[in-house]
């Protein structure tokens, strides 16, 4: 369906365009707000790759802003793109990047890491915890998780099955995770509920790169997919007469949610609503649900969402900084409620 | 049976449907020993009580469930030997599902036909263009092409589901309750579209509770009773009675005449 020139077609290249000016605008506005005021003429010229008139906002720009904003450009992406293939092959209006329980699996990882694993170490280790051991506890929690639903798809074949077990997976491990937080000592407590606050400010030059690497492949997947979405729109008894083998599709889409989710929540922690509010934007906004239009389109929506609740966490003018995870759900818990109560407007 | 051997293009062969249990527990079989033929360029209507078992019959003749015994053969070909895209190439199917997307146009919708034919991220080119419009206009939504899904009523809906089914491009169309949900114009619309098709040289197979409307209009029934599947002209079964063991126990009869149910005995 792609380049088919058709009336109907050619005007949802407006606002792809339009959108992604906007993601550009979002993403300077991020680097320009911050704790620290740094005039907007040494900002520009600071990005410009010229020398500013301080080391220090240089610093400030490269080492701090610039990764922020964009983890917060990659975590939006991701998380939409996620959410967008899940509603898609749940055909549920409500999934989102999360139904696998792959944010519940990363919780127990890194649950387990920080509540259980810690104790034995020297108590001032618990503290020092690098940034590492919790991406890889978190990324083998979620792995776990998304290896049961696998295990599970290939062997059902009802889709509504699976999604009821992705939920109770979920449910298992963040009763585990419960078991341990009950158990654990107070300051591990706190570190374990940072993490799962949501962070976009965490993460460093190096580890950006691999999350960069982890969401090219993920989205590799998911473009490569764009055709199979578009057929499971018809349910997949029409796929399936169109030619579409169900299970190693569903597979595919499973691989690269379980990427681009399970990277993010990794590096960030599980962070709501995103996934679930940008693909009824996107269907609002572009009037289609293929997804040749639709995946671009929630790639720049999930992205800009993402820089707009990073500045608003930054509380402009403040030098403190919200947590991501009640700025993301404050912005789209009402636009679920909206969603819910146009339920007939809205389809897949 | 059909007399025309050579210009079979479905046929089955002791056939026997119903659903597969997991291992170890026994399968619930519908019906048993199904011998059917449908000959190219024709025009059936399967006919059956609810719970016949319809539906069961479409969804493993397009390889929608699997057959519990039996062979399905298309074209001097079992089913089972196909790949996906061979077999969606052959085939195509419009079901009783209701689509839950309303966010596509109907020229996408229509487009969606071409997925066996198409590249891998779906680009159509101009042959599949050229199809797209050829089927669109034969359901005659040539001027709706642009409208969303939503927008369009049940009955441009199912054309549009049709149109789908067509740009498909294959030999057999087989349709589950085409005529349901749609009024009384929409139906005989459905009917005729069907008619035309198979006129045409596509074999079409489509259930359906519209005896009366579609007795004149088909080649074959295949006609589902309780000791079997009785495949045969609309004339001979009128002949022979056969309408009769359609409802067995109720008050409903055939009236040869008339060509329709009547109650009373």
């Amino acid at each position: 369906m792609v380049k088919t020139i058709n009336t109907s077609q050619g005007y949802r290249f407006l606002p792809l365009f339009i959108m992604a000016l906007l993601v550009l605008l979002l993403f300077l506005l991020d680097v320009f707000i911050g704790s620290v005021n740094i005039p907007f003429g040494e900002s520009l010229k600071i990005l410009a790759g010229g020398s500013s008139s301080s080391h220090e906002w240089e610093v400030i720009i490269f080492s701090f802003r610039v990764p922020r904003a964009l983890t917060a450009l990659l975590a939006g992406m991701a998380l939409s793109v996620s959410g967008l293939q899940m509603q898609t092959v749940f055909r549920n209006p409500l999934a989102g990047p999360y139904v696998l329980g792959i944010s519940s699996g990363a919780s127990l990882g890194v649950a387990i890491l920080v509540m259980g694993f810690s104790p034995l170490l020297l108590s001032a280790s618990a503290s020092s915890l690098g940034d590492w051991p919790l991406v890889i506890a978190a990324s083998v929690g979620s792995a776990l998780i998304l290896l049961l639903i696998f295990a599970v798809s290939v062997r059902i074949k009802d889709i509504m099955t699976i999604l009821i077990l992705g939920i109770l997976f979920g449910a298992i491990a963040t009763a585990l995770v419960g078991v341990m937080q009950y158990f654990s000592n107070e300051s591990l407590l706190k570190s374990f509920i940072v993490w799962s606050m949501g962070s976009l400010g965490n993460i460093t030059m190096h580890q950006l790169r691999i999350l960069l690497l982890a969401i090219l492949a993920g989205m590799l997947i998911s473009g490569a997919s764009v055709k199979l979405l578009n057929a499971f729109l018809l349910g997949e008894d029409y796929a399936s007469t169109l030619g579409v083998n169900i299970k190693s599709a569903r597979a595919l889409v499973f691989l690269s949610t379980s990427i681009l989710a399970g990277s993010v929540t990794a590096f960030c922690g599980p962070i709501g609503f995103v996934g679930i509010v940008v693909p009824h934007i996107g269907r609002m906004l572009l009037r289609t649900s293929n997804h040749a239009f639709l995946l671009p389109g929630s790639i720049l929506i999930g992205s800009g969402l993402m820089l707009i609740s990073d500045i608003i966490s930054q509380l402009p003018g403040s030098d403190k900084i919200l947590p991501i995870n009640s700025v993301t759900a404050l912005l789209g818990i009402p636009v679920i409620i909206w969603i819910i109560l146009k339920k007939k407007r809205i389809t897949q | 049976m059909e007399k025309e051997a050579g210009n079979i293009l479905l046929k089955t062969v002791g056939l026997e449907i119903g659903f597969k249990k997991a291992s170890g527990r026994k399968n619930i079989s519908l019906i048993k020993d199904i011998s059917l033929a449908a000959g190219r360029g024709k025009l059936i209507a399967l006919i059956g009580r609810n719970g016949s078992g319809k539906s069961t019959l479409l969804r493993t003749l397009m390889r929608l469930q699997p057959q519990l015994s039996g062979t399905i053969l298309l074209a001097n070909r079992d089913i089972e030997n196909y790949t996906r895209r061979d077999f969606a190439m052959q085939t195509a199917f419009v079901s009783t599902e209701a689509l839950s997307t309303g966010n596509l146009s109907v020229y996408e919708l229509v487009s969606l036909g071409r997925f066996p034919y198409t590249n891998w991220i779906g680009k159509v080119r101009r042959e599949d263009r050229e199809l797209i419009d050829s089927s669109l206009e034969k359901v005659g939504l040539t001027d709706l092409r642009d409208k969303m899904l939503a927008e369009v009523s049940d009955g441009e809906r199912q054309r549009a589901m049709i149109a789908r089914a067509l740009a498909q491009d294959t030999e057999l169309l087989i349709l589950d309750e085409p005529t349901a949900f749609l009024d009384l114009p929409n139906k005989y619309e459905v009917i005729r579209l069907l008619k035309d098709l198979a006129a045409q040289g596509k074999t079409v197979i489509f259930s359906t509770h519209d005896l009366n409307m579609v007795i004149d209009q088909v080649d074959k029934l295949w006609l589902m009773t309780e000791t079997g599947i009785i495949d045969d002209s609309p004339e001979a079964l009128i002949e022979n009675n056969a309408f009769n063991s359609l409802f067995p126990g109720s008050t409903l009869s055939f009236d040869k005449g008339r060509k329709q149910f009547v109650t009373g005995m």
